[in-house]
């Protein structure tokens, strides 16, 4: 009720300034609905809801995790750290296809950005990881990333004294592989992009929205992007197949990371099925896809109007959905190395 | 008497074996360690079900698309999977970890489940949107004549199974019936109509490939949400929880064994004490070894953790030892030389007594409980081993008591009950009790046949309560609410409070069945006992409302607890949705809607002429508090149902045109009343009348016949009309309302700025009065929004020089607020008086 109160509301301030304008017209009918079906029923809640402004995480820990986060000795020369492949001062990600590790040697698939990767029900394209401390032994023992051990690691880091001095604050112990997984994880968590256009839109500031963004977000709804993309993190709480309505793979030769969960649980079921990515930032994470294979955000959207919907865009339907993409940028944390 | 050497050294070694079991068993029988455990496995148990509840609450809360996202899903597993993990860390019976093993292969294996289920739902939900929006462009498209008719008429039933099939499905899935039809065989034919249609445009594309995978995945996500709503998980933690129960008993029983051994080995200490008193003095060498012994036996006696009270044959004491001091709280000195019926509370039976008497008198040992009274004055549960010793000849000449203070264990098990079950604000039964007696419930209806309810019920804008006079005060309100409601409770019903400000009662047909109009009348009186005022302090008072949800039960053969609650949660939310203040039934089958509507809409047809129909006033004051009028509000006294508020009754007068005889009511009675209103006061009422009602073509004339009747000053008569009167006719309608004027009736536009607000119409409609609704006046000062609009509504008001009402004024500040901005406004609401019936109303106002 509260709802179509505040609707009439503003409708009766939208009546005043009509007043203003001309004597006495009366408002016609909304225009006729174009071919979209309209939004689901029932949907009375948030189907999206904006992402907390802070998050209350253990300090000592956040600055142990950030230390980490940095350093290259997590890897076998001493040249690649978390942050190489997910560089915080450009969205957690590269903008490039796939990141390369140790040696220069490439990944097999696309570096996703560590940003709000907290709220994500798991980590990993294929979702093989429950936690970010699980995500975080993927890369050290890659041999195309961080190709190396945790011994190896710990030994390196044992001789630091301002690490041991951090991990006793915070741990009450000396440093382990546990603990540094652990700190890590904490340190991602609280790396948050609140205060989007969008999410303040959602928190009641009518205008942070553009005409053309707003046109987005209907059409968003109601062409039904909003089955997969939904929840806090606008996706990132579910697997779903790649190519429900079309094949995204066909002609190309297929590699063994197009499978997604398929080479987790080995069930024919799951051959294409891969965790939806949270839509936070994308407009500034490109490329797209598990394999960065597609360039720019307006390609990405096509191909997924065609394949997860099969349906064709209109050029100004397609222009609406991307100022709606680009209005859930949020701020950066602000951290420094 | 002398001690011989070779008695004397097994004496010796007897006491030093008993020394070592003594510390042995002291330390097991302080084995706290394992209780505490199991009663932290309780509580993790107990999370576990809450967390389990709702993940499946919210599985059919995504599946029903109560839920439009996943967030609360995954957060309901990510708990469950804490839960389990927490379980772990504890070391716990083997049995327990039997259970706990089981519990994680079935979760392990729901995992899989849950990640499928949510696929398929969004896919399925989405291209059933698909399905029947381009259904509906494709239909109306085809040519109406030949085999396109046909072709559109079986379009249209194949439509409907497939509708059918997904909602139908969602019944099973509640039923945990996985004997569910595939809709394959409708789809199948779909797709052979498609292909006789006579054009491929992109609707049929879509519907093609949109009812392909509704035939692949639909089937799939029936049975995949039946799995997770008849999971076994649910029943695997039932087992934990018994099973921790049990061996929580079975722990304490065995300390509590422990300890009485540990008494009965003293005895033999004792008795070695005793003969050592005895010894042949001497012998000096021995009597110096024989003292230190004697030392170290005191000692032993002295700290045992059990309570040792040693009398003469005659029962009076002349030993205790510190823990029989701790426990009785009388220091040694006082209780020596008096017998132990000091310490009796007279709660121990007194069969106790005699038989402990009998038993030691014949030499035997005596195990037994006395609940005895502290020297505070409270009373302690003490289990007791009562030992004669005996002399040479067979008679007693001492009598040792073993105690062992067990209150601590008692109040333990009853306090992990209470937490378990019990809300810890309200003592009423919590979430987790109520789903099991919900379950019971179901049980017994199923046996007994008969028809029982649940009636859910929320509170209105209780977070205001909370916002302003703080979480303690809150407290308190929700306290006095649940005593409130517990008035009205019998041994039919079940209360109990489920979160914050939402209870619930589960109505029981016991030997009488119910009806539905029972369960009505039930649910309307809650929702009256509401209404009248809470004092939270004695200068606060606070008026609430509630919405309620009811559903009856069984509704189906397997009717399940979690299906009956989302049924009454659904009927809440609709409540909730209708502006709370009322009782809403579940609908779920289309036929007990209407038999409803239709039982209560011919029992209004008699409502006029059986005298039922109540008129209630509620004041309308200047801001000095002033009587300046009131409205005119109607009640029904239903002679099954009890009092019915308008919100139940308006809607069904309105549809079946029954509100033109409501209203010539209406009319007549504030008409009459304020024609012998001796006072002759200068105050006017204000009756609401239906836009149905005055389209009536002879409306005006019977207005005239009651004015004449009547003899009433038409200037005191006030019409509240609302603007859906002016939609249609406008011009027609203007001209009446200038006919009434004429003859001196004044005007009021109720609810304005809730509906289309038009300044337009409003400038030409010849009005006196404007009245702001209550739901922008309930949230000044403090919503800007509301600020602001109320603001601009007075502008408009006293730009139109109109006269202004505030409904809904239930705080001061608004009074403020609003006299503030415009001095001559009119408030109406309960802070200055309620809606009261004539009688009480001409007392409290008029005199």
């Amino acid at each position: 009720m509260g709802v179509v109160r505040r609707t009439v509301g503003t409708g009766l301030v939208g009546a005043i300034m009509l007043l203003c304008l001309s004597a006495c017209q009366k408002t016609s009918a909304p225009t006729a609905s174009s071919m979209l079906p309209p939004t689901p029923l029932g949907q009375t809640q948030a189907v999206i809801t904006p992402l907390p402004e802070t998050i209350q995480l253990n300090p000592t820990k956040v600055e142990l995790g950030r230390r980490l986060y940095f350093d290259p000795r997590l890897s076998s020369d001493n040249s690649v750290s978390c942050n190489s492949c997910h560089p915080l001062s450009n969205y957690g990600v590269q903008n490039i296809p796939v990141s390369f590790g140790v040696d220069g040697r490439p990944g097999d698939i696309n570096a996703p950005t560590v940003l709000n990767s907290g709220f994500n029900f798991r980590q990993f394209w294929n979702g093989r990881a429950a936690t970010l401390q699980d995500q975080i032994n993927g890369p050290v023992h890659n041999p195309n990333e961080m190709n190396v051990h945790w011994p190896v690691v710990m030994a390196k880091l044992a001789r630091d004294q301002r690490l041991e001095n951090l991990s006793n604050q915070a741990y009450g112990h000396a440093l382990d592989a546990a603990t540094v997984r652990d700190a890590i994880a904490t340190f991602e968590r609280s790396l948050i992009t609140p205060d989007a256009p969008f999410d303040r839109y959602l928190r009641g500031d009518k205008t942070a929205l553009s005409a053309q963004a707003h046109e987005g977000w209907r059409l968003f709804r109601d062409l039904g992007c909003v089955s997969c993309h939904q929840g806090m993190n606008i996706g990132g709480n579910m697997y779903a197949t790649f190519g429900v309505m079309n094949d995204y793979f066909q002609g190309r030769p297929l590699r063994k990371a197009d499978y997604g969960r398929y080479n987790v649980t080995g069930q024919p079921g799951d051959k294409f099925v891969f965790k939806v990515p949270s839509l936070r930032n994308v407009a500034q994470t490109a490329p797209y896809f598990h394999d960065g294979a597609v360039a720019t955000l307006p390609q990405a959207v096509d191909v997924m109007a065609h394949t997860q919907l099969g349906i064709t865009l209109t050029t100004e339907q397609r222009d609406a959905l991307v100022a709606f993409l680009q209005s859930l940028t949020g701020r950066l944390p602000n951290i420094q190395p | 008497m002398i001690i011989h050497r070779p008695l004397k050294f097994l004496l010796l070694f007897v006491g030093q074996i008993a020394l070592i079991l003594a510390v042995y068993l002291v330390y097991r029988a302080t084995g706290l360690g394992n209780e505490q455990t199991l009663q932290r496995a309780i509580t993790q148990a107990v999370q576990l079900q809450q967390d389990d509840t709702a993940f499946r609450e919210a599985v059919l809360r995504t599946r029903y698309g109560i839920d439009p996202n996943y967030d609360a899903l995954v957060a309901a597993r990510l708990a469950l999977h804490q839960d389990l993990a927490n379980l772990s860390q504890l070391a716990l019976p083997l049995a327990i970890i039997q259970d706990r093993r089981r519990l994680k292969s079935d979760m392990v294996q729901e995992d899989g489940d849950t990640e499928n289920y949510k696929s398929l739902n969004s896919t399925v939900r989405n291209s059933m949107h698909y399905f029947l929006y381009q259904m509906r462009l494709l239909l109306p498209a085809l040519p109406d004549q030949g085999k396109y008719a046909d072709l559109q008429h079986e379009l249209e039933n194949d439509q409907v199974s497939v509708l059918e099939t997904y909602l139908r499905g969602s019944q099973g899935e509640q039923l945990g019936n996985s004997d569910i039809g595939a809709p394959s065989v409708n789809v199948q034919h779909l797709l052979m109509v498609y292909k006789a249609l006579p054009t491929r445009t992109t609707t049929v594309d879509l519907l093609i490939k949109h009812t392909r995978i509704l035939a692949a995945q639909l089937p799939q996500l029936l049975s995949v949400t039946t799995q997770l709503t008849s999971s076994t998980v649910p029943s695997d933690l039932l087992g934990l929880q018994s099973d921790l129960q049990l061996a929580l008993r079975q722990q304490l029983q065995k300390d509590l064994t422990y300890r009485v051994v540990l008494s009965a080995l003293f005895f033999p200490l004792l008795v070695s004490v005793m003969l050592f008193f005895r010894q042949n003095r001497q012998m000096r060498l021995e009597r110096i070894k024989a003292e230190n012994r004697l030392k170290i036996l005191s000692l032993i006696v002295e700290q045992s953790p059990s309570g040792v009270l040693l009398t003469d044959a005659h029962g009076v004491i002349e030993y205790a030892n510190a823990a029989f001091e701790e426990s009785s709280g009388y220091h040694r000195d006082e209780v020596i030389g008096q017998t132990p019926r000091l310490l009796q509370s007279g709660k121990t039976p007194k069969t106790t007594y005699a038989l402990l008497w009998q038993a030691v008198q014949q030499g035997n040992v005596w195990r037994g409980e006395f609940v005895n009274r502290h020297k505070e004055g409270r009373e302690y549960h003490e289990s007791a081993i009562v030992v004669p010793i005996r002399q040479p000849d067979g008679s007693a000449s001492h009598y040792v008591a073993f105690t062992e203070d067990i209150t601590a264990n008692r109040l333990a098990v009853e306090k992990i009950y209470q937490l378990s079950w019990y809300d810890a604000l309200t003592r009423l039964p919590n979430r987790a009790l109520f789903t099991q007696m919900l379950e019971q419930s179901l049980l017994e209806c199923h046996k007994n046949k008969n028809a029982c309810a649940l009636i859910l019920i929320n509170l209105d804008r209780f977070k205001v309560v909370n916002d302003a006079y703080g979480y303690d005060k809150g407290d308190q309100l929700l306290l006095a609410v649940a005593e409130r409601l517990a008035r009205d409770i019998d041994d039919r019903l079940t209360l109990a409070r489920l979160s914050g400000d939402e209870f619930c009662v589960i109505v029981q047909s016991q030997k009488s069945a119910l009806s539905m109009t029972d369960f009505f009348a039930l649910a309307n009186q809650f929702a009256l006992d509401l209404h009248a005022p809470f004092a939270i302090t004695p200068d606060v008072t606070v008026n609430l409302t509630a919405a309620l949800g009811v559903t009856t039960y069984p509704d189906v053969e397997h009717d399940t607890a979690q299906a009956v609650f989302i049924r009454a949660d659904a009927a809440l939310q609709q409540a909730k949705t209708n502006g709370g203040d009322q009782v809403v039934f579940f609908e779920g089958r289309l036929n007990d809607k209407f038999q409803q509507r239709f039982l209560l809409e011919s029992d209004l047809r008699q409502a006029v002429a059986h005298g039922e129909l109540r008129l209630y006033l509620q004041s309308q004051v200047n801001s000095s508090g002033e009587l300046m009028g009131a409205e005119a509000l109607v009640r029904w006294q239903h002679p099954r149902l009890g009092l019915l508020l308008p919100g139940t009754f308006i809607d069904i007068a309105e549809e079946s045109n029954l509100i033109v005889g409501i209203g010539v009511w209406v009319l007549q009675e504030a008409c009459q009343l304020m024609a012998g209103d001796a006072s002759a006061g200068a105050w006017h009422l204000s009756v609401n009348v239906s836009a149905r009602q005055f389209r009536q073509p002879d409306f005006i004339e019977v207005v005239q016949h009651i004015l004449t009747t009547t003899g009433v000053d038409p200037n005191r008569l006030i019409f509240e009309v609302t603007e859906s009167l002016i939609i249609d006719e406008f011009d027609a309608i203007v001209v009446k309302m200038q006919q009434l004027n004429a003859m001196g009736i004044r005007f009021s536009l109720d609810d304005f700025g809730t509906g289309y607000s038009s300044l337009a119409y409003l400038k030409r409609m010849p009005i006196y009065e404007m009245k702001i609704d209550k739901s922008f006046v309930q949230d000044i000062p403090h919503d800007a929004d509301d600020v602001v609009l109320t603001d601009v509504m007075l502008a408009i008001a006293q730009h139109m020089h109109l006269q202004v009402v505030a409904e809904g004024v239930e705080l001061q500040e608004q009074t403020d607020f609003l006299c503030q901005r415009m001095p001559e406004v009119l408030l109406q609401g309960y802070l200055y008086s309620r809606p009261e019936p004539v009688q009480d109303w001409l007392q409290h106002w008029v005199k």
